[in-house]
């Protein structure tokens, strides 16, 4: 199996800046077949090629898109949620690094299907050696009217500034307000009232980067990837114990175990894995024996897996689950906003029971009241932070009971 | 006579007066664009750092409370009110990082650079600290000094070379304000 180019096809043909070059390898195309189109066709397209967001929900683009379209209201917004904040996440920074107008495509695109005059990339400061560059690509857009007045849709670049949370809808449109990122109470949904209490999509931008695929290539070409209601292809950070991390695409229906031994170069040093995390930090664990799962959206959740963020972590024989689950656990520990208390108090209280196992100092009802905490989390949390922060913990206890038993016992 | 609410311009010495003045007049003095704000002053300002001084005077300028200021910079992890180093040195400690040497990289930072976590060099050059990834688990185990990220830190000569490329060792500018924040390096 061999590495797909498909929305990652112009890796390193150009240099990521010169918008001749982009051109010159069909850049534009797509928005010149979308504008073809009338605002409903496009959306009824997208809702034909089963495009799901690649942010982390799946919502499903056409839908969303047409909900956008059809919200009445003015000076409506468009996002591309450029946060990234996931821990083993990536591959929005290489598609921004390697082809960026791809995503500005997709975005005037966005812009013209929901009626929009407004853009927005809001970008993590932890990219913000990127800024140059999108200015850069910005302004030749703006040169070549394909942004500015003429063209009827502006972009502008608004950074994050270090908060994982930000990347969540809500609290990303307070960020864009100037306020701390706080996520906000629903409803008012953010298609009816979101920035500046406008109408506002919000998409990823490996979302908006599949979007200029479809209409640069066709419906078919999308939908030639992929298995059953996973269609299109999937950019992977794989990253941990393999011989070679990095940003892959993959075609939906590709085994784990392909990614991890043709794409990764198979582990260092000749190890086994141990267990590997999909999603990111708020993925679920997954161990050795399900690498033959495939990687669709359908499969892995039978799997009790998620594809969530396209983070793919490996770990090998040599990693202490006690250890991962502890540098996940203060991940949330930091992150969490505070805003409720099923998520500030939990994460905390989680936080002294993997203290303890990490010091072999677990005691008797500490699993027990570890998955009591962690499931009133996933259940009462304010937002998608307190509610995943848990997928860790409660995979690795049911996959390696053993692990926190031995904490208990050399008490 | 000052009135009870009305507000004065606070006192601020006149370099960095300029700073800020740049900074708001970059976001046409956009009060939501706060979060932007924020980050080119500090990346301006001496010790990379917004000071009560500093946060007063832009309240004022930008006509919000000091309140929602304090709110914003103490939310943010890029933003601190703490005084921290010309050098800000930054290793992640998430995930990936955890299981390809994190451990190693923090000690051997203490080490070289003789100040520990959350810490500022005598001579003020040098603030270190542990942030969440920032994105370079492909690169793991990786550092950011001054915004600019060095990877594959493996052995304790790859660190040293990360820390003379960001022009930290050797260094004998404590106090510079220019802060060569950069293209991003992969080693
Ligand atoms: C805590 C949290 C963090 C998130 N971080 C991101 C992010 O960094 N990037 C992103 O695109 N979506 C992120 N999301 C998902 C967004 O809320 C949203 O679903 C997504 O941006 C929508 O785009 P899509 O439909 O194109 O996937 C996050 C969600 C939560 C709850
Ligand atoms: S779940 Fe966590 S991050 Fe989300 S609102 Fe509650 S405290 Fe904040
Ligand atoms: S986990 Fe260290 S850079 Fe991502």
């Amino acid at each position: 199996m061999s590495e797909i180019r498909y929305i990652s096809e112009n890796f390193d043909r150009y240099d990521g800046l010169s918008i001749g070059a982009y051109k010159a390898l069909g850049g534009f195309e797509a928005l010149k077949s979308a504008r073809a189109l009338n605002r409903e066709e496009i959306c009824t397209t997208l809702i034909h090629s089963g495009l799901q967001g690649r942010g982390g929900a799946a919502y499903g683009t056409g839908i969303k898109w047409q909900q956008a379209l059809s919200v009445t209201g003015e000076d409506k917004v468009v996002i591309c949620n450029a946060d990234e904040g996931e821990p083993c996440t990536f591959k929005d920074r290489t598609l921004l690094e390697k082809d960026p107008y791809r995503i500005v495509e997709g975005m005037i695109i966005a812009g013209y299907a929901v009626n929009a005059k407004r853009g927005f990339i809001y970008l993590r400061e932890e990219y913000w050696h990127l800024r140059k560059q999108i200015e850069h690509v910005l302004a030749s857009c703006q040169q070549e009217g394909y942004l500015g007045e003429e063209s009827g849709f502006q972009i502008e670049l608004y950074s994050g500034a270090g908060a994982y949370v930000c990347g969540e809808g809500s609290s990303l449109i307070e960020s864009m307000e100037g306020k701390s990122g706080r996520p906000r109470i629903k409803p008012p949904f953010i298609k009816e009232a979101g920035l500046f209490l406008k109408p506002t999509l919000v998409n990823n931008v490996e979302t908006l980067a599949c979007v200029t695929a479809i209409f640069q290539h066709g419906l078919d070409r999308f939908t030639s990837y992929g298995e059953g209601k996973s269609t299109g292809t999937k950019m992977i950070s794989l990253a941990g114990h393999v011989n070679k991390p990095g940003t892959y695409e993959i075609a939906f229906g590709t085994p784990l175990r392909s990614i991890v031994e043709q794409l990764g170069g198979g582990i260092k040093n000749g190890g086994e894995v141990k267990f590997f995390q999909l999603g990111g930090a708020s993925g679920r664990i997954g161990t050795k024996e399900q690498l033959d799962t495939a990687y669709t959206y359908e499969a892995l959740s039978k799997a009790g897996l998620d594809v969530g963020s396209g983070g793919f972590l490996v770990a090998d024989q040599s990693a202490s689950v006690i250890a991962f689950i502890k540098s996940v656990q203060d991940f949330f520990i930091h992150e969490s906003c505070g805003k409720c208390t099923p998520c500030r108090e939990g994460n905390r209280q989680i936080g002294h029971i993997v203290d303890r196992w990490n010091r072999s100092e677990g005691r008797e009802k500490d699993v027990e009241t570890a998955k009591r905490f962690a499931n009133i989390m996933k259940s009462c949390s304010f937002c998608g932070l307190g509610e995943t922060a848990q997928s860790a913990l409660l995979s690795a206890i049911k996959h390696f009971p053993e692990a926190f038993m031995l904490q208990e016992e050399s008490r | 006579m000052v009135w009870l609410g009305e507000r004065v311009e606070p006192a601020l010495d006149e370099q960095k007066r300029k700073i800020v003045d740049e900074g708001i007049a970059k976001f046409n003095s956009d009060q939501t664009r706060l979060v932007d704000i924020l980050l080119c002053i500090q990346n301006e300002m001496s010790m990379q750092y917004i000071s009560k001084e500093v946060a007063s005077y832009l309240s004022w300028k930008l006509d919000i409370p000091l309140s929602r200021t304090f709110d914003v910079i103490s939310f943010y992890g890029a933003l601190s009110d703490t005084p921290r180093g010309t050098f800000v040195v930054q290793y992640c400690d998430s995930v990936v990082c955890r299981l390809t040497g994190h451990t190693e990289i923090e000690a051997r930072l203490v080490e070289l650079l003789g100040v520990k976590p959350r810490e500022t060099s005598k001579s003020g050059s040098v603030w270190l600290e542990s942030v969440p990834c920032f994105g370079a688990c492909d690169i793991s185990p990786a550092i950011r000094i001054n915004g600019v990220v060095y990877g594959r830190l493996t052995d304790v000569n790859k660190i040293e070379d990360a820390l003379k490329r960001s022009g930290l060792l050797n260094s004998q500018i404590p106090g510079s304000l220019s802060n060569n924040r950069g293209e991003e390096q992969h080693v």
